[in-house]
């Protein structure tokens, strides 16, 4: 008779291991480090005070790093203006600016070495360029990271710039769920102000004062053309099916399609068409149908 | 606008490079950078550490010459420039496992072989950077690369046939090869929708109602 003992073995290895971290298995499911983009959505607030304070245990440079990875590829493609993740954002810089210290102040160290090491003269063989290489890999790393930053919020501004009286509208909406606060860093949203005052002042003095009083408003949409550029929301997007994290039996939108592959089924509505997202598969889909998703972290845009 | 327009929709190669270049790779230094217990004692001037920010700084500083070890790409490479490390090719860059992959794709005319999704970025960064590490010679693997990639172009060809305004499925496309075609398949079958919902003007109205719904409540399931 084979009986399976599988279960009980992975009970013995959580406990080698809860030395350091508590058990991380049986933690509610936490929405991976990247927790500030999803605030807002509406599947995570009630677990969020429980995860809380796991989640500083979980928070590691490099999990913040692909976070910051995803995000930036999410918000390249995404139409919309993705909410600003300030948390990660603000560890993030952070860090570069303590690596920035920590590389002049080694470089310093170094130089004070090399003096040292002359006068010695040593007989010991010492290899000046072994000494160099990490200062290497610490500054071209942090090249990388300063130019993922530098792109993400370039990204940003530019989708900031398009949207201006979108964004704008969005900021009178009382029935708004994302507020301008929240969706904007502070830096960007004194960006937004300032540039759409400076915009209008432009376009008032040089042609819209000549124009009949009806027509001097430029966030016009009764016209025959609306002037607000909303995202276009059912753009097609390249997504990936991301593999669900470790409380995969928890999640309610998977489920199981004929073939016995995990799936999560969306609706066109448009079309009226129902549409199964296998795991781990590549779709051409429309931004609007998967956007749920894309917030909760299910899916990423590629 | 402060991105500029062609970087607007899409990725720049350049991009997807450094992206692939923040995966793991296994490599063989030739430098030890683990400090022995008796350096450590005699209070010698010791190497500065390296302290990474983005990536586990472990392995960085536990290298021993000839023990294979785990860095991110990026970093392989920078250690492959000063010949202080020979990079192990991933599995999948063998002319046995290429040819495997080579007689699926002619097999299966309907789907694509599970290649990884940086196949050719890190196909061709190794050719490029890495030549000598690898076991089987270099132009055969590079044939071998050029073969799938036209064999699926072929492929792609087809596909684009079956473009619609609904959506599409595209597994194991690679994100060169997604990235080449974005700017195409995604303007057309924007078109596609454009057209579908303005001749369908009954759906039309209803979409919409739908869309400012979704937008201001709860999701809809």
């Amino acid at each position: 008779m084979d009986i399976s003992i599988d279960d009980i073995l992975a009970e013995l290895d959580r406990d080698t291991t809860a030395v350091d971290h508590s058990d991380p298995s049986s933690h509610l499911p936490i929405p991976s480090d990247g927790n500030t983009t999803m605030m807002n959505s509406s599947f995570d607030p009630s677990r969020m005070p429980g995860g809380k304070n796991r989640l500083h245990e979980d928070v590691t440079p490099q999990k913040d790093y692909s976070r910051l990875m995803t995000l930036w590829r999410n918000e390249r493609c995404a139409p919309e203006l993705l909410p600003y993740p300030s948390l990660l954002l603000s560890r993030m810089l952070r860090r570069v600016q303590e690596q920035m210290e920590n590389i002049e102040n080694i470089s310093m160290g170094f130089y004070k070495n090399t003096i040292s090491g002359d006068l010695k003269n040593s007989g010991v063989s010492y290899d000046k360029t072994n000494e160099k290489l990490p200062l290497l890999y610490m500054e071209a790393e942090l090249e990388r990271v300063k130019f993922l930053l530098r792109s993400y919020l370039r990204c940003r501004l530019s989708k900031i710039d398009k949207f201006m009286l979108y964004l704008k509208q969005l900021d009178y909406d009382e029935t708004n769920v994302t507020p301008l606060n929240e969706l904007l860093s502070e830096q960007e949203q004194v960006y937004h102000s300032r540039h759409f005052a400076i915009s209008l002042k432009l376009l008032n003095s040089s042609i819209l004062k000549h124009m009949p009083p009806e027509l001097q408003a430029i966030n016009d949409t009764e016209g025959s053309v609306s002037m607000i550029d909303e995202p276009e929301w059912n753009k097609f997007v390249f997504i990936h099916v991301k593999e669900p994290s470790d409380h995969a039996n928890e999640d309610p939108l998977l489920e199981k399609n004929e073939f016995g592959k995990l799936c999560y089924t969306v609706t066109i509505h448009e079309l009226n068409e129902d549409v199964e997202l296998n795991i781990g598969g590549i779709y051409v889909m429309r931004y609007g149908v998967i956007k749920d998703l894309l917030r909760n972290d299910k899916v990423e845009l590629i | 606008m402060s991105l500029p327009e062609h970087l607007q929709a899409t990725f720049s190669p350049d991009e997807i490079q450094f992206i692939v270049e923040n995966e793991p790779i296994r490599i063989f230094p030739r430098i030890t950078t683990r400090q022995s217990v008796r350096s450590r004692h005699r209070d010698q001037i010791t190497q500065a550490k390296c302290t990474l920010i983005t990536s586990d700084d472990h392995n960085v500083n536990q290298m021993v010459a000839m023990q294979s070890t785990e860095l991110p790409l990026w970093l392989a490479l920078l250690l492959k420039q000063q010949n202080k490390c020979s990079i192990v090719a991933p599995r999948w860059l063998t002319l046995q496992s290429l040819d495997q992959s080579i007689s699926f794709e002619k097999k299966n005319s309907d789907r694509f072989s599970s290649l990884p999704w940086n196949w050719l970025v890190l196909a061709q960064l190794l050719f490029g950077k890495a030549p000598d590490d690898f076991h089987d010679p270099v132009h055969e693997l590079r044939s071998r690369i050029q073969d799938l990639r036209e064999v699926r172009q072929l492929k792609v060809l087809r596909g684009l046939r079956e473009l619609n305004e609904s959506h599409l499925q595209l597994d194991n496309l690679s994100l060169l090869e997604i990235n080449e075609l974005r700017p195409f398949i995604v303007g057309t079958m924007d078109k596609l929708r454009q057209i579908h919902t303005a001749t369908n003007p009954e759906s039309q109205p209803h979409a919409q109602a739908q869309l400012t719904q979704q937008d201001l409540d709860e999701p809809p399931y």
